[in-house]
């Protein structure tokens, strides 16, 4: 699993102590860390592909760690966020959640937890960017469709049978037929089910 | 028979003998008397004279003694009349004359102190001192004992003590020189003064209280970012430690990791006790003490305390300190609760107001007549009129939960300090507050002018 060695934990804090902590116990706990002392750094090294986590402290001078969630989202950057924060402001705390932050701890924070954390996100992304690939596939595969062999593939994936099909395309249920299993085959699925799961995915 | 007349010449010459010494003794005895008479005589002539002188020196010595007392008595009734205690003392020391106004003052009656030193009438340690300055007047003829008035404590006749105000004036009589001491008890003027001394005092102390009150109070509202400021180093020191147990824990040969994150551990530490004393010296309790120091110091001081609320509030702090500022004698913490008083209100106010990019400017400046010139300046929305004449009122606040003392209790520091606490009434924009300090004299101007140079 290659991907899984480059995941990176992220580290953004403009307190040089809490980075250089937190840089150690990751490294300690056999984790590959990166910090940056403000949102602006870590945007300018960000690249939306790679494999991670973020740890993000929320008091910042500049920009605080919910604007930088914001900008993440609007990217649609899948990195899961931990926030830590010197106190527990729960308002801010609501907010973070409700705009998908993963986790939210509080300073100091405790370690075993934390790296728990830090390991489910990690999965989390993983798994994440697995079906981020597999979605992509599926669309590619949905592209090299024919718009007759996609009209096709759309109603057989609603579970429509071939003669309704054929009524509503107005073609010979034999024409259909042969449409369905040049469908199946660029769509690399052997029944109607699973090219309901393959839309699905798309959705 | 030879020898019988023999006897009888020798008798004879015997009688003649006598006959002759008789008549010489009587011629003797009538000059005598004749002289003595002529004594007598010149005797009572004598006699007469001196009668006539006694009697002429005897009328002129009464009348003389006539007029002295009526001079004495002139004297007396004036010094009985005098409101201060007055008492005479020759030039031994020794009291010869003693009022009224003196009698009621020490419990003496005159007569009980007639004769006795005057230091009797002194409590130590003026009883030696002054014995020995009147001592040594009356020696050389000059000193300070009769140069200006002094205060003393006196003694009575009960040995107790009070103050008085004393002067002594000399003057020549025909016994030599001899002073006449003036006394006035001042113990009514002392205790009135005493109890003013202790109004003030309480007015001090009730000030101090306040301020610490306020004091507290401002802090609480940056309290937030203080706790936040000691929580950064405690945060490390956890995961630095929690790393420290895992090194450990793997069994790490390297023994550098370990030191390393000991190292760190005690970095943080100190970095958090810091801020701990930072902030107990900014609410410490106490009398208002000036030490020498810099306004450019004590602002430094201050935007380090309030640095992480303003972050927190977003809020951009300008300093802009002015060259040459002369330092000052002030009670840094109190100036220092101006400046956080005035900045944490400017930040209030640009957080209410969600003024687009907030930011406070703090200014110094040398100013004419020794003064300096701090001004806290920001670009919220610029108080009212009315409300301009109200600011400094005690108990008037336009926050929600204002105590309302913090301008009016600013105002009362800096004019404790001798300076001058004021809004700017002619801004357009943002709002202005300034304060004047006077400088330390300008013949110590010199040496701190380096020494911040050197800074």
């Amino acid at each position: 699993m290659g991907e899984e060695i480059n995941a990176t934990v992220y580290v953004v804090d403009d307190d040089e102590a809490i980075l250089d902590s937190l840089q150690l116990l990751l490294k300690t706990a056999g984790f590959q860390a990166c910090t940056y002392d403000g949102p602006e750094k870590f945007l300018s090294d960000y690249e939306p592909t790679r494999p991670g986590c973020l740890i993000l402290d929320i008091q910042m001078p500049g920009m605080t760690g919910l604007e930088l969630q914001e900008i993440l989202a609007d990217v649609g950057s899948i990195l899961p966020i931990i926030f830590i924060t010197g106190h527990a402001d729960i308002p801010i705390a609501v907010q973070a959640m409700k705009d998908g932050a993963f986790e939210f701890l509080q300073k100091p924070f405790n370690d075993t937890v934390l790296l728990d954390y830090v390991t489910k996100a990690l999965s989390l992304n993983e798994r994440q960017q697995k079906e981020i690939t597999a979605t992509q596939a599926v669309i590619a595969r949905i592209e090299k469709l024919s718009p007759r062999e996609k009209q096709v593939f759309e109603r057989v994936a609603q579970g429509k049978s071939g003669k309704v099909i054929a009524s509503e395309l107005n073609l010979s249920p034999r024409t259909i037929e042969i449409y369905r299993s040049h469908v199946m085959l660029k769509m690399q699925a052997n029944s109607a089910v699973e090219l309901a799961n393959l839309m699905n995915l798309t959705r | 028979m030879n020898a019988s007349k023999k006897n009888l010449a020798e008798v004879e010459a015997l009688k003649r003998k006598v006959k002759r010494e008789k008549s010489a003794r009587h011629q003797a005895e009538q000059i005598l008397e004749l002289k003595s008479t002529e004594l007598y005589h010149t005797n009572q002539k004598l006699k007469h004279a001196l009668a006539e002188l006694d009697e002429r020196a005897i009328a002129k010595e009464k009348q003389l003694v006539g007029e002295l007392r009526a001079n004495q008595d002139t004297t007396r009734t004036l010094l009985d009349s005098a409101q201060e205690g007055i008492f005479g003392a020759n030039s031994n020391g020794r009291l010869f004359s003693f009022n009224r106004a003196a009698e009621e003052m020490f419990g003496y009656d005159g007569s009980d102190v007639i004769g006795a030193d005057v230091s009797i009438l002194l409590a130590s340690p003026y009883k030696e001192q002054s014995d020995e300055s009147l001592r040594s007047f009356l020696q050389s003829g000059d000193g300070s004992f009769l140069q200006e008035s002094r205060e003393l404590i006196a003694q009575r006749a009960d040995g107790s003590h009070f103050p008085i105000e004393l002067w002594v004036v000399n003057t020549v009589s025909v016994d030599g020189t001899i002073f006449f001491i003036l006394i006035r008890d001042l113990s009514s003027q002392k205790a009135a003064e005493k109890a003013i001394f202790e109004k003030e005092v309480e007015v001090q102390q009730a000030r101090d209280h306040l301020a610490h009150i306020a004091r507290v109070a401002t802090l609480g509202e940056i309290a937030a970012g203080i706790a936040h400021e000691v929580n950064q180093p405690l945060a490390a020191i956890t995961t630095y430690a929690q790393s420290g147990h895992r090194l450990l824990d793997a069994n790490v040969r390297e023994k550098d990791d370990i030191a390393y994150v000991l190292q760190q551990i005690e970095r943080q530490a100190s970095r958090a006790s810091e801020v701990i004393s930072r902030l107990r010296s900014s609410i410490k309790y106490g009398e208002a003490t000036r030490e020498r120091t810099s306004i450019n110091t004590i602002i430094v001081d201050t935007l380090n305390l309030i640095g992480v609320e303003a972050d927190r509030k977003k809020v951009e702090i300008d300093y802009r300190p002015g060259d040459d500022i002369a330092a000052i004698d002030v009670d840094s913490v109190q100036i220092q609760q101006v400046l956080i008083n005035l900045i944490v209100n400017a930040m209030q106010a640009l957080e209410a107001a969600n003024v687009p990019h907030p930011h406070v400017i703090l200014i110094t400046e040398p100013r004419a007549h020794q003064q300096i010139y701090v001004c806290v300046r920001d670009n919220g929305p610029p108080i009212r009129k009315e409300t301009m004449d109200q600011l400094f009122t005690p108990f008037f606040s336009t926050k929600e939960h204002g105590l309302g003392i913090g301008l009016s209790l600013c105002r009362t520091l800096i004019a404790a300090h001798g300076g001058n606490l004021n809004i700017n009434r002619n801004r357009h924009e943002g709002n202005e507050f300034f304060f004047t300090l006077p400088t330390i004299n300008a013949a110590i101007k010199t040496p701190t002018k380096t020494e911040s140079s050197n800074g």
